[in-house]
């Protein structure tokens, strides 16, 4: 099934490929199927931002800010009965192997405008009407899952800048290689697999907020794809949440707002 | 400081029945819920759940703040000001509340015949709130209140106190202001010395103030 000069996505054993040594081309296998990248999350990373998270997923290298709410500009962005969250998604130039074009792609406003629609129904956005939230997600290296890596850190940052929330959102993709579903693609996986289904889950509701396909899926194999991948957000939600709590141990409460 | 549970976004405080929701918490299907990350309070006494935050949380105004904004428009009997920012929060923006108001009888202790005499357009001033609701009404009656930078409406350059008026160090221009105690010393906050800086300021005017022709004094019963 894969193409001619694919690598192999699954060994003998059935496991997926852990790691490539770019000087030999080799490839490690060692990944279970319903195995995760290794996911590090640290929240509180920027000094100016409101709120900010740095988050490594596999290869991917993903800070997030967050700013306000503040007052909206343009002020036709504004709607007057509750805050509008604004997200920006951008790929550094270096962040690829062959260098982007800086500035907004139509995939990068894409991906901002999901991610938005991801994040907003989390919020309590009525507590602030007329105000703007951004939140702007930078992508420093990528590698294969990066709209569900920006949506993790981006809400670990909103959690970080204290804006009001029904729960953290979290997000995470399964798809198909080989005619076998797995949980969260990697590069080569994304590139020479069958299929890629990013979901974004607020695990404290069990809301789906996100849900794209890339890819061809039958009925069955989309609902296994789910399956796995909606659960995994929930191993995802207990990194986010020690992230913050790893940032905040210890430092007493700042009293509220009263 | 004793580690006590942290609570996260979507957490269950309890039951509507039992709290109302307090800051940092929402209600939604009967359950309080927290909404950020800090520490769970349920008050048996005031019946409310609250989240005690341990993270920044965004910049709030209420009654009795003092808030550093900008003068935007004078009218004849008002000013208003851009609300910059909460001077006990400064490091977050407001979220959107409109600008604050400050009526002329409530911006000098003194009778002031006309605004101009207190506020130029453009002063960086710093004022109390005293309503929120439904518009900010604003204050700077006391001495650690007003304007905090203003600059030279002829040449732009910023003016410097004499005594209890302004004079422009470039082109020599004077005027009138309420100024705060503390002005040009970039102080967010009124510092604790106010007094202190208030006699100074009144032994300048006595050394080496400037004449100001004499304004109209008020006078009850005049006709108008």
């Amino acid at each position: 099934m894969a193409k001619a000069d694919a690598p192999d996505l699954l060994n003998h054993e059935g496991l997926r490929i852990a790691e490539r040594d770019p000087v030999n081309d080799e490839y490690t296998y060692g990944r279970g199927k319903d195995e995760l990248r290794p996911i590090e999350i640290e929240a509180g990373v920027l000094n100016r931002a409101d709120g900010s998270a740095y988050l490594e997923w596999g290869e991917n290298k993903v800070l997030a800010a967050t700013y306000g709410p503040r007052e909206c500009h343009p002020r036709r962005d504004q709607d007057p009965a509750e805050a509008v969250v604004r997200v920006t998604y951008n790929m550094a130039p270096f962040s690829v192997s062959d260098r982007t074009r800086p500035g907004p792609s139509r995939r990068d406003r894409e991906i901002g405008k999901v991610t938005s629609e991801a994040l907003e129904p989390a919020v309590l956005t009525q507590l602030y009407p007329g105000a703007a939230i951004d939140v702007f997600i930078e992508i420093i290296e990528a590698e294969a899952g990066t709209r569900c890596a920006g949506l993790t850190a981006a809400s670990v940052s909103m959690a970080d800048a204290g804006i009001p929330m029904k729960g953290l959102v979290t997000s995470c993709a399964a798809g198909k290689i080989e005619d076998d579903v797995v949980l969260d693609l990697s590069r080569e996986e994304d590139f020479h697999g069958e299929a890629d289904l990013p979901i974004a889950v607020v695990p404290k509701t069990g809301d789906v907020v996100l849900l794209q396909m890339d890819g061809d899926l039958s009925a069955d194999e989309f609902d296994e794809a789910i399956d796995k991948a909606y659960e995994a957000c929930y191993d995802i939600h207990d990194l986010q949440k020690q992230a913050l709590v790893d940032r905040y141990q210890g430092s007493a409460t700042n009293g509220g707002n009263r | 400081m004793a580690d006590s549970e942290i609570v996260f976004p979507g957490d269950e405080l309890g039951v509507a029945e039992q709290f109302m929701p307090g800051d940092g918490a929402y209600e939604e299907d009967g359950m309080v819920y927290a909404a950020r990350v800090g520490e769970a309070e349920l008050d048996p006494g005031s019946f409310e759940a609250r989240v005690r935050p341990r993270t920044q949380t965004p910049a709030t105004l209420d009654d009795g703040d003092i808030v550093i904004g900008r003068v935007t428009s004078i009218r004849k009997s008002f000013v208003s000001v851009d609300l910059e920012a909460n001077a006990a929060e400064p490091g977050r923006e407001l979220p959107e509340v409109g600008s604050g108001t400050l009526h002329i009888s409530k911006i000098s202790p003194d009778y002031l015949d006309q605004i101009e005499d207190a506020f130029r357009i453009g002063d960086l001033i710093r004022a109390r709130v005293i309503d929120d609701d439904p518009s900010i009404q604003l204050l700077t009656k006391d001495d650690g209140l007003g304007v905090l930078v203003a600059r030279c409406p002829k040449c732009r350059t910023v003016m410097e106190t004499k005594g209890d008026g302004l004079v422009c160090p470039a082109c020599e221009w004077k005027e009138r202001a309420k100024m705060a105690a503390d002005y040009g010393l970039g102080n967010l906050l009124p510092p604790d010395n106010v007094d202190e800086l208030m006699e100074q300021r009144e032994q300048a005017q006595r050394d080496h103030g400037i004449d100001f022709p004499p304004r109209p004094q008020y006078s009850p019963g005049n006709g108008d």
